[in-house]
């Protein structure tokens, strides 16, 4: 999952990429509304962290850019101006939630994590597949109750691939969505990825359709 | 020896009217005076005038006759000049034909036989011209000395009953005073009429300045004339003034928080480990992000209420707070209905009603198992109610109580309470209005909050 931080505040945006990326995240961040705008508008990512007081370009007015551009992804407003006005504000340029400022980096973090399950249709925080459970919570997957041992890099490809079950993911949709900007696009480290994947999961877990990518679970 | 000074007027027209009635009586009564005086005058010239005639036409009506060398003179009684009353016993008008200051000569039949000498004598002294005649009315007296050619001299004094023309002055004088009473009085009533016109626009600025108070106008609004117009301008420059002061002083606040509230974001994330120290340091950033927002509320509220004439219409906060919470809580799957009395206007600022009702909502909305109604209806011409029930677990009545006290220990109140209820309280307080906690008949808890409105009178 990559997600897009855009906060001013050097040690809040360092600290905010910094727990995202422990709870599995990939992230890009960007300390002034004109290169955040930039970036969200550029680069598939699965939730935005924006905070409304920003240099060059505003929050609200970034916010509204994109969803004029017809972007769709989750945003989650960082907001010092808590006032109902502000936040109604924000939810009417388009933002799907909130946190007002001072936060702790777990109400962040939880909102985050609603926001992209319901964005991929989930309605819980655990998800699903055949023998194969993944709690977004807990950063932890099971096979029948047993815990499954992954590395960062396969629990992020594993969970993309369990958010968006039923659809075909392309390499590079998957190269865009588990790496961060700076990435070089052209390798096949995903096909090494998915390999290892597959030999942890139960068999024909994880499809291979020639030509298209890979699926998880039945076709929609 | 402290002189102590009549209480004035506090009304501006009565004092207009007093005064101008003062003037305008004075000015009535010299008028009057002036005018009796010269009528009185008038009529006496006249009077005199008259005498002198009745002294010419005696002089006239004597005959003379000059005999021997002395040329001595002797004069004939003067035939009738015409005027009954100088033969009417004690008439009042009489005539007498002296030589000189010495022995009379001829005098009327009214006199019978008495003189005008005592008479003549008097009259030097007498203020008015006005005598005492013989038979003891009131007479005025003309006399004339006339040279005869032996240089010997004759004086001709005639004297008239002025009783008649004494009766005409006072005729006068009192067709004068009914006259002037009723000018008076017509005056009067137009003094009180200019100053009831000439005071009105006074009036359209008090009523236009309630209508501001009310919250039912931003600012005094008509025609007024060019004297009162700058005062108009200067008013309404000043209600300006002070919502600009209300709101940049909102804007300060605003830009306060942002302020504080980041690094204490920075300050919590980085404190945000197991140990002693970082649980000490996250209950007191909980504590300082508590007071801030607290303080903060207050001051934004308090600000708001010294903004005069804000009015916020209640219909469309709702309808976007219902929208906003729809979307926040989408996962749970929420029916917010919603009923609304039409037209019910806030006496007080939109932020502080966006405040109240988003708190009640969202805290309707968090603890709502589905369902959340919201109502609005008018009380009284002066007060609304809105209403918040949900479905969720509810409070117990001590429950309930327990959070409206902590509403009401202002300066003890912790905010984010969890319940939302500290703000809401605080509102309900600084506009005199009130809340009332109980059970909802979905099950869960009522709040009821009555608030001012503008009335639509």
């Amino acid at each position: 999952m990559r997600v897009l931080v855009v906060e001013d505040e050097p040690d809040l945006n360092r600290q905010l990429k910094q727990a995202l990326e422990d709870s599995g995240y990939v992230v890009d961040a960007a300390t002034d509304g004109e290169d955040g705008h930039f970036l969200g508008d550029t680069e598939p990512y699965d939730a935005v962290v924006l905070d409304v007081g920003l240099p060059k370009m505003d929050g609200i007015s970034v916010l509204e850019a994109w969803r004029r551009d017809g972007r769709t992804m989750p945003v989650l407003l960082l907001t010092a101006r808590d006032r109902w006005s502000d936040k109604v504000q924000g939810i009417d340029a388009g933002a799907d939630d909130y946190v007002a400022k001072p936060f702790h980096m777990e109400e962040v973090l939880a909102r985050l994590r609603a926001l992209v399950r319901r964005a991929a249709g989930h309605s819980s925080n655990e998800i699903t597949c055949g023998d194969v459970r993944l709690d977004t919570k807990g950063n932890r997957v099971t096979i029948d109750g047993m815990p499954l041992k992954l590395t960062a890099h396969e629990y992020r490809t594993l969970s993309y691939l369990m958010h968006h079950q039923g659809k075909v993911i392309s390499r590079t949709e998957l190269t865009e969505h588990l790496y961060d900007q700076d990435f070089d696009r052209d390798s096949n480290t995903i096909e090494v990825f998915v390999g290892r994947l597959r030999k942890k999961l139960p068999d024909g877990l994880i499809e291979t359709i020639r030509g298209l990518g890979y699926r998880m679970g039945q076709a929609e | 020896m402290n002189r102590r000074s009549l209480p004035r007027p506090n009304s501006l027209a009565l004092r207009l009217f007093l005064s101008s009635a003062a003037l305008t009586s004075i000015g009535l009564l010299a008028a009057g005076l002036i005018l009796s005086n010269l009528y009185s005058r008038s009529v006496q010239q006249a009077f005199d005038a008259q005498l002198e005639a009745y002294a010419n036409a005696l002089i006239g009506a004597l005959s003379a006759q000059i005999s021997g060398r002395s040329a001595a003179i002797s004069l004939s009684p003067p035939q009738n000049i015409g005027e009954a009353r100088f033969l009417e016993p004690l008439s009042g008008w009489y005539w007498q034909i002296g030589e000189g200051r010495g022995a009379i000569l001829f005098t009327s039949d009214s006199l019978i036989g008495s003189s005008l000498d005592f008479i003549m004598a008097d009259s030097a002294n007498a203020p008015d011209d006005t005598l005492e005649g013989p038979g003891g009315e009131a007479i005025r007296l003309f006399q004339r000395s006339y040279k005869l050619p032996n240089n010997s001299e004759l004086l001709v004094a005639v004297a008239g009953n002025v009783t008649q023309l004494n009766r005409d002055i006072a005729d006068f004088r009192s067709s004068l005073l009914i006259t002037f009473l009723v000018f008076a009085a017509f005056l009067g009533l137009a003094i009180y009429l200019q100053v009831r016109v000439g005071l009105r626009p006074l009036k359209s600025i008090r009523q236009a300045l309630l209508e501001v108070q009310a919250g039912r106008s931003q600012k005094i609004e008509g025609r007024f004339p060019s004297e009162i117009a700058p005062v108009v301008e200067e008013i309404n420059g000043l209600i300006d003034a002070n919502k600009g002061v209300v709101e940049r002083a909102r804007t300060h606040v605003g830009n306060l928080a942002h302020a504080l509230k980041t690094p204490l974001s920075v300050i919590a994330n980085e404190a945000s480990g197991a140990g002693v120290k970082d649980k000490k340091v996250t209950e007191q950033i909980t504590v300082m992000r508590d007071q801030v927002n607290h303080y903060l509320s207050r001051a934004r509220s308090a600000a708001g209420l010294a903004a005069v004439g804000t009015s916020t219409p209640v219909e469309p906060i709702v309808d976007s707070l219902v929208r906003a919470m729809e979307k926040i809580y989408r996962d749970k799957d929420l029916k917010i209905k919603v009923s609304m009395e039409d037209n019910i206007v806030f006496r007080g600022e939109k932020q502080d009603l966006e405040e109240v009702i988003g708190n009640l909502v969202d805290n309707a909305s968090k603890w709502a198992a589905s369902k959340v109604a919201v109502h609005t209806r008018k009380t009284s011409e002066t007060q609304w109610i809105l209403c918040v029930e949900d479905d969720g677990p509810g409070m117990t009545s001590d429950q309930c109580k327990q959070a409206l006290k902590r509403g009401e220990r202002l300066d003890e109140t912790v905010a984010g309470s969890g319940l939302g209820l500290s703000i809401v309280v605080e509102t309900a307080n600084l506009y005199t209005g009130n809340i009332n906690l109980e059970r909802s008949d979905l099950g869960g808890l009522k709040a009821e909050l009555t608030l001012p409105c503008v009335s639509e009178a």
